[in-house]
């Protein structure tokens, strides 16, 4: 094999796949990348049998073949190389030489029958979307997702997909998210599917504005098409938990509240709450919010209060401030709108205006409040 | 007045009961007194399982100890006396010492049911000199419990603590300030304070075995090798301690255990153990309204070969369904390779009693139902004991009710 292809090419291409190799692995061959060469495009390959991803890149001067080779090896020094012409030349025994102007650097590399051959079932359906609408999609959810390996399915977004809407939902039990693409052209062909959070970050990553993306889903697998891209991955099986269950419809006191003076109150008065819990209390009263928050057992206490356009009965809950200002992070409004009941049920927080095409939602579930018992 | 205490020093004493368990039986069995005497598990004629608790001064002449498996102890001296522990009895007790104590100085931290610290530097004008207080405290014990124990008194709390084991049983030795460095050197490297087996190993081999070995060492060598702990090992080597005696101390963990009556093979049951254990464990955090973030569990094979392996969690928890997933998780992630399994226990540390629960939206760990299911079980085994309502999982297995023990510490 043999091919010459402008440094920052290959590098592009080098930067999408590298995210999938796996850091720590117990099959060698999973750190290297799958190069094939036909007809002027090189193949770059990568899985860690969970995931994989194919990309390509032009190339001239080609000579057709196949290997792999060491992946960080590979990247690191096309990373550092000036941005010149490169040639890459591989012999029989897969020794690989890397030449530029300034020099050569050999790797060796390894025969392409070692690395795995992943099988992906036909689709089921497939549909496309902007990158722009699912990087937004992924972007609103995928904060939420749980790290609890004992609850598999919430360590993923869960997609369905209906006749006219396209959802995707992620949580860790204390907080969740949901965003709703009304827009959405689907038809009879429906579905739902939990993705791993790896392929959804490197959806994000990897694939370019302004694209169509085709989403192809299978029984097992999901795949992620843009251009020359692919990305596959196994799906997360088991029951993702029925959300709508649990999406109070019955919370009758709505707060108004300006999100960045929000963010900022809670983020001044979370300095002195306990670094575990991050407990802090709202503390709301006809027009007017004060939070507070005091660590016991190192002492030092905050309360601040701001205008909210509110006109319930006095209420005080609890929140995990961490959890509370992920979701407010990732609501970028103006204003936002608290739906709340009492102490111990969830919040539902949304813009307080929704955009044309989606329904994006927030639930909070409170701290129990050691004095509210 | 004997040698002089300098003014500006602490008085720190600290008190250790001798063979205290084995103690109490010998107070309340007077028939039991000079004959070797071990609390702990049942013997059961050589094969019995878990380990000694206590033994006593006869006990100890045949190399039984703390900790030794029951069968060894039983091997070393079968014609002692083996008893099972009554802790309540021993808790009544101890809270008489503690009054005691009390009685001398406010300021005390006891670090179990048998040891404290006390910090006398106020109370010269009462009772005298530092000696004379060390001598009336034991002096009040024996008069009011008929119990014996070892007072170690200097300047801080490492070597009240070395010295308080120095003349066991009924000892009372007095470090004066000044000559810590002294008293110290000769002894081995193991009473210091957090160094065990492998480190005094290590140690060993680099030609240290006395504690003024390591205090002769550049500090710059022993941080090379341990980092910031090999500060604070040579700061202890040369009797540097300036830790307080803390009134209230925190409970750093709370654990259950069991050791099975026959080695297991059988994980299946090993795992409805640690249901078991788990449920347990979360009845007495409940009691004490305790949560904690960092779940530990026990692992001792056949052969006495213990492991531990811990998780720590973005949240405190307490309840049993999330001590036993994480517990089970733990144990299947071991390498097991057809090992016999001695002894399972379930620990959780990094505790915490403020703070509100985080509430959950489903899912089995807080949801109303099982809270309420959780605390009605709580009660009712409260009331009528465990073996009044169990979980079905746990029914068909016939799991005797094996040698149980609990550990609450609250060492430094």
């Amino acid at each position: 094999m043999k091919f010459s292809v402008n440094k920052a090419d290959l590098f592009a291409s080098l930067q999408k796949i590298i995210g999938v190799i796996p850091t720590k692995t117990t099959i060698p061959i999973l750190s290297n990348i799958l190069l094939t060469l036909e007809d002027s495009k090189l193949k770059l390959a990568a899985t860690d049998l969970e995931i994989s991803m194919d990309t390509a890149c032009d190339v001239s001067d080609a000579e057709k073949g196949a290997l792999t080779i060491p992946a960080r090896k590979f990247f690191e020094i096309i990373r550092e190389l000036p941005d010149l012409p490169v040639t890459v030349e591989t012999d029989e025994r897969n020794h690989v030489k890397v030449k530029t102007e300034k020099g050569v650097y050999k790797l060796i590399g390894e025969s392409e029958d070692e690395f795995p051959r992943i099988d992906v079932e036909d689709a089921d359906f497939e549909f496309y979307l902007s990158s722009e609408k699912l990087n937004r999609m992924i972007d609103k959810t995928i904060f939420a997702v749980s790290t609890d390996e004992l609850r598999t399915t919430l360590m993923g977004v869960y997609m369905q997909i209906l006749a006219n809407e396209l959802r995707m939902i992620a949580t860790d039990g204390h907080r969740l998210a949901k965003i709703t693409h009304t827009a959405f052209p689907g038809d009879e062909k429906t579905g739902s599917v939990v993705l791993p959070t790896k392929a959804l970050q490197l959806v994000q990553r990897n694939i370019d504005d302004e694209e169509r993306i085709k989403v192809s889903v299978g029984d097992n697998h999901v795949t992620f098409t843009c251009g020359d891209t692919k990305i596959y991955s196994k799906l997360i099986e088991g029951q993702f938990p029925n959300y709508e269950r649990v999406i109070p419809l019955d919370n009758q006191l709505k707060m108004y509240v300006n999100k960045d003076l929000l963010i900022s109150a809670v983020r001044r008065v979370s300095i002195f709450s306990n670094q575990y819990t991050h407990q802090i209390k709202f503390a709301l009263s006809p027009s007017s919010l004060m939070i507070q928050a005091e660590d016991v057992e190192v002492g030092g206490e905050a309360q601040e209060s701001l205008p909210v356009d509110y006109t319930g009965d006095k209420l005080e809950i609890g929140y995990n401030a961490a959890y509370l200002l992920d979701i407010l992070r990732h609501l970028e409004y103006e204003e936002i709108l608290f739906n709340l009941k009492d102490a111990t049920s969830a919040a539902v927080i949304t813009p307080s205006e929704q955009d044309a095409d989606e329904d994006l939602l927030m639930l909070l579930m409170p701290i129990r409040l050691n004095d509210s018992i | 007045m004997q040698a002089n205490w300098p003014p500006n020093a602490r008085i720190i004493l600290h008190i250790d009961m001798d063979a205290f368990y084995a103690a109490v039986e010998e107070l309340d069995q007077p028939e039991y007194r000079g004959k070797p005497l071990v609390v702990g598990a049942d013997p059961k004629g050589g094969h019995g399982r878990g380990v000694v608790s206590t033994a006593n001064y006869p006990a100890r002449k045949f190399g039984i100890h703390s900790a030794m498996p029951i069968s060894q102890a039983y091997k070393r001296c079968p014609h002692a006396i083996f008893v099972r522990g009554r802790y309540a009895r021993y808790s009544e007790i101890s809270t008489q010492v503690m009054d005691i104590l009390k009685s001398f100085s406010p300021i005390i931290q006891q670090i179990s049911i048998d040891e404290a610290f006390l910090d006398a530097t106020g109370a010269t004008n009462l009772y005298g000199p530092p000696q004379y207080i060390a001598r009336k405290i034991k002096d009040a014990i024996r008069s009011q419990t008929g119990l014996t124990g070892s007072v170690g008194v200097a300047a801080n709390k490492f070597i009240a603590k070395v010295a308080s084991d120095l003349e066991k049983p009924d000892g009372l030795t007095v470090c004066l300030p000044g000559s810590e460095q002294t008293f110290l050197a000769p002894l081995p490297i193991r009473k210091l304070w957090g160094v065990g087996e492998k480190t005094a190993e290590k140690l060993n081999k680099l030609g240290m075995k006395t504690i003024g070995d390591i205090a002769n060492v550049e500090q710059g060598h022993l941080m090379h090798m341990f980092g910031k702990w090999g500060l604070h090992l040579w700061q202890l080597s040369r009797g540097i301690d300036s830790r307080a005696v803390e009134q209230f101390t925190t409970r750093k963990s709370i654990s259950e255990e069991t050791t099975f009556e026959e080695d297991v093979m059988d994980y299946a049951f090993v795992e409805k153990t640690l249901f078991r254990i788990a449920d347990r464990l979360s009845r007495s955090m409940q009691r004490k309204n305790l949560k904690g973030r960092t779940v530990t569990l026990k692992l001792r094979w056949q052969g006495f070969e213990t492991h531990t392996r811990s998780k720590t969690l973005n949240e405190y928890v307490n309840d049993a369904e999330t001590l036993r997933s994480i517990a089970v998780r733990q144990f299947r992630a071991m390498s097991r390779e057809g090992r016999r399994v001695r002894l399972v226990g379930i620990g959780v540390s990094q505790l915490n009693t403020v703070g509100g629960e985080q509430l959950s939206l489903f899912g089995h760990q807080q949801s109303p139902q099982n809270e309420k299911l959780e605390s009605l079980l709580s009660e009712l085994k409260a009331k009528f004991g465990d073996a009044v309502i169990t979980r079905a999982a746990l029914m068909e297995s016939k799991i005797r009710k094996p040698g149980s023990s609990k550990n609450e510490d609250s060492k430094n």
